[in-house]
């Protein structure tokens, strides 16, 4: 097991090291450099700029500037945002609570309605029951986030007005407060609904079938037979079997919130990081663009890792590979 | 003459571990393995499952890599050769299957399944290719309108004879067929057995027979070698074999064989105790410290066994 | 699948050919959702594809300062946008757009991944080693950043750079996937069997092994497909997708995140989102049935 864990964080390096200098490389591709902002500055001569940039050593050999560049990211410095007017992780920092916030709050909505969907579904499977919820499953599948989202936001949001539109926490509350937490639930309550409604489809599948295959396996039987009430029957033997994998992916399921907090952050005007990607992109801030794809790339490898681990856990034979 | 000679054969599979995934050790499947077929004959290779008998027939038509030794097939060592050098002798060493329902691709006719190596190797006009797969469905005894249907259609023992049909279009000089019948009803595989003897006789065919089953072997080889954890323990002619086993491990593999004879089930059921307890005593007189079976040493001009 | 009661109750019929087309054929004809599906994406691309050959596609890109944001009319049946522009002919040239390039992209991500599955399964070792560690690599990305930035980055953005960027990581999943099953696939013997009658490795591929794996990738074709609508219009969206010149979908729904356009002119971004899941849905359905007819236990009659 150790040494399971061990090899595969080891993988992680050159995986890590590949990354850095694909964004390293993007970064170098993006227009402009920390100067740009002053190059329009018509103060400034163009020969001045030039000496600016050799003091910066951004005319040295590529690999002196990645190394001093990567060097700086490994103590969490990405440089200035000419936008913000400050460094890149205050910026970020700000707005990578309000993403976890609402991660957090998406995550556990999707296990709340997959785990008894799924069950419901896998248990009673081929009754009406199993059927509207399959019939859930496979519109989910095909119904993109944005649209979903969108469609949302324009009943709940705006024709019918139950919930705020936009932003975290309302104006008009202290900070501390309890009230203060009530409101930012409520501002969450759209954005995650709206993800986790349409994520939540996948586990429910896989729960479905893993119940499903389960209950007609030989020791489902055997309990069965040795006369152990049905429901104990799902509580101790099936559930514990179906639900360590789905535990497991909650790794990967994170990684795809990240990953789509670009889109549901963006039509629920919520300023986490996902919205600052879209923002500093259009506002060409390439410096928080970078911080932000280095930044959530790790926290992807990261991610899978600890999917890999927990799911080798739970089932030896993924070690053996 | 001697069709096909086989050196000190060995198939060793590498086993990954440690924390690099570096070899560690190997399975070694095929173990020094030697044997000669003359032209013409049957040869048996019998040994329970794990001894390397599907292995070495596998080594032969390069399904398996070999790691040492010399495939001598008419006086040429094929052992090493590439893909490419290996290509002319394809037509002269074929193959049977033992499950006849994998090794017919689902998605072909008939027709396409055996014309397969005869497109290989040679240039037919569709209508003269259809005639020749005709004539050898007819030998194989199927009938020669089933070219257009699919495997799935047939029994097992008729998609045997479809793969058997395969294998003969090139006119091959060997055939190694790998346990052909353990797959098929025990009525169907005295059925194909008597059909295999039958195309020896007319296609003046070698066969390398590998099995299990002690009784398919004895009615169909003229000398067998009998193999156990990749090596072999004894060697000699049918008749040597079964009347006169030398090694422990051959004499508890005949003892073992089935009698349908009720009135000697009693006699051969203390027989087979005598042998289970030579077994135990013995084992270490006729293994070496590894467990590995010593070389073979002739007792007779024809008869080999293992013996320190 | 679960929303329809089954009705049909036919004997099974006594041959199961294998030729796969009519065996899928039949699976289709026999779910309801799917022959629903297949006949109403059919009416609305012939519909969409002949109708755009009558739309001057110049004439509806054109600003209309006198016709700005005008309510559905018999003019416009769908009103006009910001710009005084048919959202009508926009929906009807954005979802020829959207559902041209998707195809675009699947295509071209089913014969990169289909190539790299089949050549990394089949010969296994060192090659199987090299393309797994860059699928691996690969599927972990935060993908959809990247391809803003690319997309962003990229000097001359067009159709087919945009093609090539969502090619370039969307090809993974589904070489990965007909890798593993191509592993499965060469251990049996009718692969060990052509390699023995001196079959070369190429024509073992192809046509040994990939006629067995056709239903596999026929499926993850079409599912695929959906899934790329949905992307290609989410990225347009954001306002990452296709070029200005090239109206899709998502250049319509994009006209939602101002509010205004949102809360009272439905008309401009709905009816493009129910084409994106009329689309989505339909093929997904036929998907869903072309899987269980590949899938002998799923299989209904």
């Amino acid at each position: 097991m150790w040494k399971f864990i061990l090899r595969r964080v080891l993988i992680m390096i050159p995986q890590l090291f590949i990354l850095s200098i694909i964004v390293f490389a993007m970064a170098k591709a993006m227009p402009g450099d920390a100067l740009s902002g002053k190059v329009m500055d018509p103060g400034i001569s163009p020969e001045r700029i030039e000496e600016l940039r050799d003091q910066m050593g951004l005319n040295d050999p590529m690999h002196t500037q990645y190394i001093r560049w990567i060097s700086n990211v490994a103590q969490g410095d990405f440089g200035q945002s000419y936008t913000h007017k400050t460094k890149v992780m205050n910026v970020i920092e700000d707005r990578v609570w309000q993403t976890v916030y609402l991660s957090l709050f998406t995550v556990i909505i999707i296990y709340a309605l997959a785990i008894p969907l799924g069950i419901l579904s896998g248990r009673y499977n081929d009754t009406w029951i199993d059927k509207a919820i399959t019939g859930y499953t496979y519109v989910g599948f095909a119904t993109p986030t944005f649209i979903f989202g969108l469609i949302v936001l324009f009943l709940f949001g705006f024709t019918l007005d139950l919930f705020p539109t936009g932003g975290t926490v309302s104006s008009k509350v202290d900070e501390g407060t309890f009230a203060y937490f009530l409101s930012k639930l409520n501002h969450m309550v759209l954005p995650a609904f709206s993800a986790a409604l349409i994520s939540t489809v996948g586990v429910v599948q896989y729960l479905r079938s893993e119940v499903v295959d389960n209950k007609l396996k030989d020791y489902v039987r055997t309990a069965r037979s040795k006369g152990i009430p049905e429901s104990k029957v799902y509580s101790r033997h099936i559930l514990r079997n179906s639900f360590l994998p789905i535990a497991a992916f909650l790794g990967y399921e994170i990684t795809g919130l990240i990953g789509g907090s670009i889109i549901i952050e963006t039509i629920f005007s919520y300023p986490g990081i996902g919205q600052l990607f879209v923002t500093s992109i259009s506002l060409r801030d390439f410096s928080v663009v970078t911080a932000l794809v280095m930044l959530t790339g790790f926290a992807t490898l990261l991610g899978t890792l600890l999917s890999d681990i927990i799911l080798s856990a739970v089932d030896p034979r993924i070690r053996i590979e | 003459m001697t069709l096909l000679k086989v050196e000190d054969l060995k198939v060793h599979f590498p086993i990954r571990g440690g924390f690099f995934r570096t070899v560690v050790d190997h399975v070694r499947a095929v173990d020094g393995v030697s044997f000669e077929l003359e032209e013409g004959e049957t040869y048996g290779l019998v040994g329970e499952s794990g001894s390397g008998k599907s292995t070495t027939g596998k080594a032969i038509v390069k399904l398996n890599k070999v790691t040492s030794g010399k495939i001598l097939f008419e006086g040429q060592d094929i052992a090493n050769y590439s893909s490419r050098q290996i290509k002319p002798y394809r037509r002269d060493i074929q193959m049977i299957f033992q499950d006849p329902y994998s090794s017919l691709n689902p998605k072909k006719r008939v027709l396409d399944i055996i014309a397969e190596p005869l497109r290989n190797f040679e240039r037919h006009s569709p209508g003269e290719e259809k005639k020749i797969i005709q004539d050898y469905l007819d030998k194989v005894g199927l009938s020669p309108d089933s070219i257009y249907k699919y495997p799935h259609e047939f029994s097992g023992g008729q998609r045997q004879r479809i793969g058997i049909a395969r294998s003969l279009t090139l006119k091959p000089k060997l055939i190694i067929a790998d346990e052909p019948v353990s797959a098929l009803d025990v009525s169907v595989q005295a059925q194909v057995l008597n059909f295999l003897q039958d195309l020896q006789e007319e296609f003046k065919l070698t066969y390398l027979f590998v099995g299990h089953d002690l009784g398919v072997i004895r009615h169909m080889c003229d000398r067998m070698g009998v193999m156990y954890r990749g090596r072999l323990v004894e060697e000699g002619t049918s008749k040597e074999i079964y009347n006169n086993p030398q090694h422990i491990y051959t004499k508890r593999l005949i003892a073992a064989i089935p009698d349908l004879e009720p009135s000697v089930r009693e006699e051969k059921a203390i027989a087979r105790q005598k042998v289970s307890e030579e077994y135990e005593q013995s084992y270490s007189k006729y293994f070496d410290e590894k467990g590995r079976a010593y070389d073979l040493k002739p007792i007779s001009t024809t008869h080999r066994v293992a013996l320190p | 699948m679960g929303m329809n009661v089954e009705t049909v109750t036919t004997a099974p019929p006594k041959e199961i050919s294998p030729s796969g087309m009519k065996v899928i054929w039949r699976e289709i004809r026999k779910d309801r959702m799917a022959m629903i599906s297949l006949v109403v994406l059919g009416i609305v691309l012939i519909a969409v594809y002949s109708a755009a050959l009558f739309i001057d596609k110049d004439a509806v890109a054109r600003v209309d300062v006198f016709s700005i944001y005008m309510d559905p009319s018999s003019a416009y049946w769908l009103g006009t946008d910001y710009g005084g522009r048919d959202v009508f002919k926009q929906l009807i040239i954005g979802t020829r757009n959207s559902f041209s390039i998707s195809l675009g992209i699947t295509v071209l991500t089913a014969l990169i991944g289909l190539s790299a599955g089949l050549i990394a399964g089949y010969f296994g070792g060192w090659t199987d080693n090299i393309i797994m560690r860059v699928i691996d690599f690969v599927i972990t990305l935060p993908q959809m950043m990247f391809i803003i930035v690319l997309v962003t980055i990229i000097p001359k953005f067009t159709v087919t750079t945009f093609i090539l960027i969502m090619t370039l990581f969307l090809w993974t999943g589904k070489a990965r996937l007909i890798r593993s099953k191509v592993l499965s696939e060469r251990e049996l013997d009718y692969v060990h069997a052509s390699q023995t009658l001196g079959t070369p490795h190429w024509k073992i591929i192809l046509y040994h092994i990939l006629p067995n794996v056709s239903s596999l990738i026929i499926v993850n074709f079409t599912l695929n497909l959906a899934g790329n609508i949905g992307l290609e219009t989410a990225l347009t969206f954001l306002g990452f997708g296709l070029p200005e010149s090239t109206p899709s979908l998502g250049t319509l729904i994009a006209y939602a995140t101002n509010p205004e356009v949102l809360e009272y002119r439905w008309w401009i971004w709905l009816p493009a989102s129910v084409m994106i899941l009329i689309l989505m849905l339909s093929i997904n359905f036929i998907g869903q049935a072309l899987k269980r007819a590949g899938d002998a236990r799923q299989r209904r009659g």
